[in-house]
């Protein structure tokens, strides 16, 4: 679904998430400087720019990793006040990080329900951990994005586009709202790649908001229904992908505002 | 890493645990043979009675170093546990009482150091290095130096009665690795310790509470350090003084024996268990060989060293 149809759908339609003037410094650096975006359900925003220009730090803030220095944020027409991951994960925020945080001493169920875990009453009193019932519903979920992996083996066996689909499939099985990506496709194989893509657009289709961090220009083209440019932490364009050509969304990441959308 | 390498990983691995609970077994047959009281004067539970306050001890390291800490101040707080309990005796204090509040100290001086070092962010090595100095002073000024003595009697019943023909020692130190077992294997928080441990980051993310589930292994690890305490005066009716001085060594060596990674997120409470009974035996039996008591920091050393070593070889051959 390409956002000429999704404008008409969310005329009437208050976004999922709101940022406004979202500002972010890090010492001297200021890496976000009073950023307004909004996104709706079913929307994949291919967040882009170069390295440096304030990609990560921007989702970081939305989920909850980092707290803004301005700015504020909304989620399901609610003010945001807390920035704490375990807050945005209740929200609905799922986030598939750059750096891939996993905990490689943990096999794969451990890892997708790591800290929600399943538990059952140990004669009827104690709570504990139910293993075998994690390990079902791992497979079940991994299974339903066709994502065939050694259940039991610790993650850090794992290679790097199977860790991906790890956390792929962690943000999948919890039913977000919001699902971020921050390059899920850096550094995998061709296959996983377009498996990547394709769970995109299931997870848009079933009404999952995704943003999406990449480098890779044909992807966004591929999957994406907005396309948002930040130049050294400043919002350079936002528009259609159908209206942009790859030449312009490059110049807007080298240049900056002041690019015709 | 393909399947046989696995394989061969998994063989390792067995033989890397097992091969301690080997060499304890191995060692206890030479003793027997070469040290004639050992059979006589020795029987199972004089070895795990012996043992029980380094496996005490070996559990609070385990505890911190799954979450990727360390803690130096373990012999102290024993000793000052000891201290505690003795002094409050001779106020008068009952000593069920008596035992309760310095156990609570204990933990209390767990919990400090694991807060300071969690929300002030000062280094673990640091931080329980001071709390080694600071506790073991507090121990010499509350004794006044001296061996204070303790006569009553339900308290030191815990260093010389059983229980079903068990020790008392042997049962706390046992009741401890079981519950401490549980804890890691079937609880929630349990597999945040070791999430922790594997990746910090990953945990906080996940919505863990990192800082105070790093505090809270701390808190725990002064709580192990001082029922260690409370073995060492009931054993000797006496709160001595320098009594834990130095044990943080053989209780970070059993651990690391025992199969614990040193930088977080593996390790087993069977490993540390075999790991304190090993090293508790060896001391043993410098002793039961006539071993001049000058060779047996020595040997504690030497084990360290070989322990940290093979940890590394493990560690390589995993990665
Ligand atoms: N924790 C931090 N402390 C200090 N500076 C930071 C921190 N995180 C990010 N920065 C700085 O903020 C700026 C934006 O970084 P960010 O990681 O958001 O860039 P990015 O757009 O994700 O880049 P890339 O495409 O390379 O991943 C950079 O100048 C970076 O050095
Ligand atoms: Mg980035």
């Amino acid at each position: 679904m390409k956002s000429a149809d999704m404008a008409g759908e969310r005329a009437g339609q208050a976004p999922l998430l709101s940022l406004r003037g979202i500002g972010k410094r890090f010492g001297a650096v200021q890496a976000l400087r009073d950023i307004d975006l909004d996104i709706w359900p079913g929307e994949v925003l291919a967040l882009l720019g170069d390295n440096g220009a304030g990609k990560s730090t921007l989702v970081k803030i939305i989920a909850g990793a980092q707290a803004p220095s301005t700015g504020t944020m909304h989620f399901n027409h609610k003010a945001v006040r807390q920035f704490d991951p375990r807050y945005a994960r209740d929200l609905g925020i799922e986030t598939l990080y750059q750096d891939l945080a996993v905990a490689e001493n943990l096999d794969v169920a451990a890892n997708i329900f790591l800290g929600r875990e399943r538990k059952r009453r140990l004669l009827g009193i104690f709570p504990i951990l139910a293993r075998r019932e994690m390990r079902k519903q791992s497979a079940l979920a991994l299974q339903k994005l066709a994502i065939e992996l050694p259940l039991r083996q610790p993650v850090g066996e794992l290679s790097g586009g199977q860790r991906q689909a790890v956390a792929i499939a962690r943000a999948a099985y919890w039913q977000a709202k919001l699902v971020i990506m921050d390059e899920p496709t850096a550094a995998i194989g061709v296959g996983e790649h377009s498996a990547i893509l394709h769970l995109i657009q299931t997870l848009a289709a079933s009404g999952v908001a995704v943003i999406l961090i990449t480098h890779t220009m044909p992807d966004v083209w591929q999957v994406a229904s907005r396309i948002t440019v930040l130049t050294r932490g400043e919002k350079a364009l936002d528009g259609n992908p159908e209206n942009l050509d790859e030449n312009t969304v490059v110049k807007a990441m080298l240049v900056g505002k002041g690019v015709a959308a | 890493m393909n399947a046989s390498e696995l394989k061969g990983h998994a063989l390792r691995q067995f033989l890397m645990d097992q091969g301690v609970l080997l060499a304890f077994i191995a060692l206890l047959i030479f003793l027997s043979f070469v040290a004639p009281h050992f059979v006589s004067s020795n029987n199972f539970f004089s070895i795990l009675t012996d043992a029980a306050p380094l496996v005490l001890l070996a559990l609070s390291e385990l505890m911190v170093m799954l979450v990727a800490g360390i803690d130096l101040s373990v012999g102290a707080v024993a000793g000052l546990t000891g201290a505690l309990a003795a002094t409050m005796m001779l106020l008068g204090f009952p000593w069920p009482l008596a035992l309760f509040l310095a156990l609570l100290a204990a933990t209390l001086a767990g919990l400090l150091q694991g807060a300071i070092i969690n929300y002030l962010h000062i280094t673990d090595f640091i931080a329980t290095l001071a709390g080694l100095s600071i506790f073991s002073s507090l121990t010499l000024i509350v004794t006044n130096g001296e061996p204070l003595n303790i006569n009553d009697n339900g308290f030191n019943a815990i260093g010389e009665s059983h229980i079903l023909g068990i020790p008392d020692q042997v049962w706390i130190a046992g009741l401890m690795v079981i519950l401490v077992a549980l804890f890691l294997g079937l609880s929630a928080s349990g597999a945040y310790l070791y999430a922790i441990g594997g990746n910090r980051v990953a945990a906080y993310r996940a919505g863990i509470r990192v800082r105070r589930l790093r505090s809270l292994a701390y808190a725990f690890s002064g709580f192990s350090a001082g029922l260690a305490g409370v073995i060492f005066a009931a054993q000797l009716a006496t709160a001595d003084p320098n009594a834990g001085r130095g044990d943080e060594l053989p209780a970070i060596a059993a651990v690391v024996i025992g199969g614990v990674y040193l930088f977080g997120g593996r390790g087993t409470v069977w490993g540390a268990l075999i790991g304190a009974l090993l090293l508790s035996t060896i001391l043993d039996g410098l002793v039961l060989l006539n071993i001049s008591p000058f060779y047996t920091e020595l040997v504690e050393g030497v084990v360290i060293l070989l322990a940290v070593m093979l940890g590394y070889l493990k560690k390589r051959g995993t990665v």
